[in-house]
């Protein structure tokens, strides 16, 4: 299904710079995580994450122990992501409110192998928990049971490692266990209930109508094992001492992730995508320069491993990711 | 032998993961600098009574992070800051060196 995404994004609390990178892609996966650089002028960060592509919230807060050694630290992260699992779509229209909720918490060693001009690396494991509520439609059983909720509880498991390369370049390096299902593959159906009443007085009918969808199929949950694979290009920063780097530290400069997911299970064809987040990076007074919004182009199945044979094109979608400091 | 007061404060500039700084001696792990405080604008590090055994403190630095990056240590001794400060570039493949002569303090 082609699908292009554009949500008004709250472009409201962005209070000093957070991030060179901290971008998910269109599932609400994080694909970069390389932002320890911010440690040196703090040792906790609070951020706020917005999602367009998986319609989500999040909240994470970082501490670390990088004021004992500022060359050898761990970072710890806890997170907390929220959404509605149908898309806020429905909560507009229906007032059909489906919450999904994740909890996460990361361990990261900062280096982890080297830590040199031309290599530093950092690695971590990663550890979240999803619940989430379904709405769904099954069309052959009882009038009043036709729509019914159907939860969903998923622990993942990821272990991760990158490493700056040649202080430009970031290569990351994911993979894990994750307990997955299909629902957001299943055909959506919206029913309406018509109530119909006359006034015996005037003779009006008047009809109340009420909104619901729900998916419709085989639900099916089952063990994943995802494979992550990143390269960011970094923007540099400009050095303020020169004309020519006060000039160029007030430019937005682009950068750009190139990433690649594969998700093998036991039962189904392993599932494929690809995709490149685009960003925009503003340099603040620390020099640091942080994203001011990324637009995320993904191809799921670009080699139609799953013999869909829809088109390419039609496996395209786009959403726009973007942070904000506390 | 030489005792002052020393303070270091670092600054970062740009996006730093790791940084290190060491004093009289870089080859020496046991000389870096640790358990740093966190200030509004930079990080520092208070030694009172330090000693040094002739009359020059020499301060390492290096750094290493994302391109155009760099950190700045200011180096202060009896509470007065030194002019030279040092200054570590990501870029550089050696640790930026500063003396400071100490005779004229004590």
């Amino acid at each position: 299904m082609k699908r292009f995404i554009v949500t008004a994004l709250l472009l409201a609390i962005r209070a000093g710079g957070y991030g060179q990178v901290l971008l998910e892609d269109k599932d609400g996966q994080q694909i970069v995580t390389n932002f320890y650089d911010n440690f040196q002028r703090s040792d906790k960060i609070a951020l706020i994450k917005l999602n367009t592509g998986d319609q989500s919230i999040g909240f994470d807060y970082f501490t670390s122990t990088v004021l004992h050694d500022p060359a050898n630290y761990q970072v710890h992260e806890f997170g907390v992501k929220a959404k509605s699992t149908e898309g806020f779509g429905p909560v507009f229209t229906n007032g059909q409110f489906s919450p999904g909720i994740r909890l996460q918490y990361s361990f990261t060693q900062v280096p982890f192998l080297k830590n040199a001009t031309d290599y530093v690396d950092w690695a971590g494991i990663n550890v979240s928990y999803d619940v989430n509520t379904y709405p769904m439609y099954k069309r052959d059983t009882t009038f009043e049971k036709q729509f019914f909720s159907k939860s969903f509880k998923g622990l993942s498991i990821y272990g991760n490692y990158n490493a700056l390369i040649k202080t430009k370049l970031i290569v990351n390096l994911k993979a894990g266990y994750a307990r997955l299902n299909n629902y957001d593959e299943l055909a959506t159906v919206n029913g309406q209930d018509i109530s119909s009443m006359i006034d015996p007085v005037t003779g009006i009918e008047r009809q109340a109508i009420r909104k619901q969808s729900g998916k419709e199929g085989p639900f099916d949950e089952f063990d994943a094992f995802p494979l992550i694979i990143s390269l960011t290009k970094a923007t540099p920063t400009d050095d303020v001492s020169t004309t020519t780097g006060v000039a160029n530290a007030k430019k937005l400069r682009i950068g750009y992730t190139v990433y690649f997911k594969n998700i093998v299970t036991k039962s189904n064809l392993p599932n494929t995508n690809a995709g490149i987040i685009f960003f925009l990076t503003k340099q603040d007074k620390n020099g640091v320069r942080s994203p001011v919004f990324g637009l995320d182009v993904q191809a799921a199945d670009p080699f139609d491993i799953q013999k869909s044979n829809t088109g390419l094109q039609n496996r395209i979608s786009a959403g726009f990711t973007t942070i904000f400091s506390l | 032998m030489k005792i002052f007061d020393l303070e270091l404060r670092v600054k970062t500039f740009g996006s730093i993961i790791t940084w290190k700084v060491f004093l009289e001696d870089s080859t020496n792990d046991n000389n870096r600098v640790l358990d740093w405080l966190q200030g509004d604008e930079y990080r520092f590090k208070l030694l009172p009574g330090y000693k040094i055994e002739d009359n020059t403190l020499e301060v390492f630095a290096s750094c290493h992070g994302i391109a155009g990056g760099q950190i700045i240590c200011e180096v202060l001794i009896d509470g007065k800051s030194r002019d030279n400060k040092v200054v570590a570039r990501i870029e550089d493949r050696e640790y930026a060196k500063q003396s400071y002569q100490i005779n004229q303090f004590v």
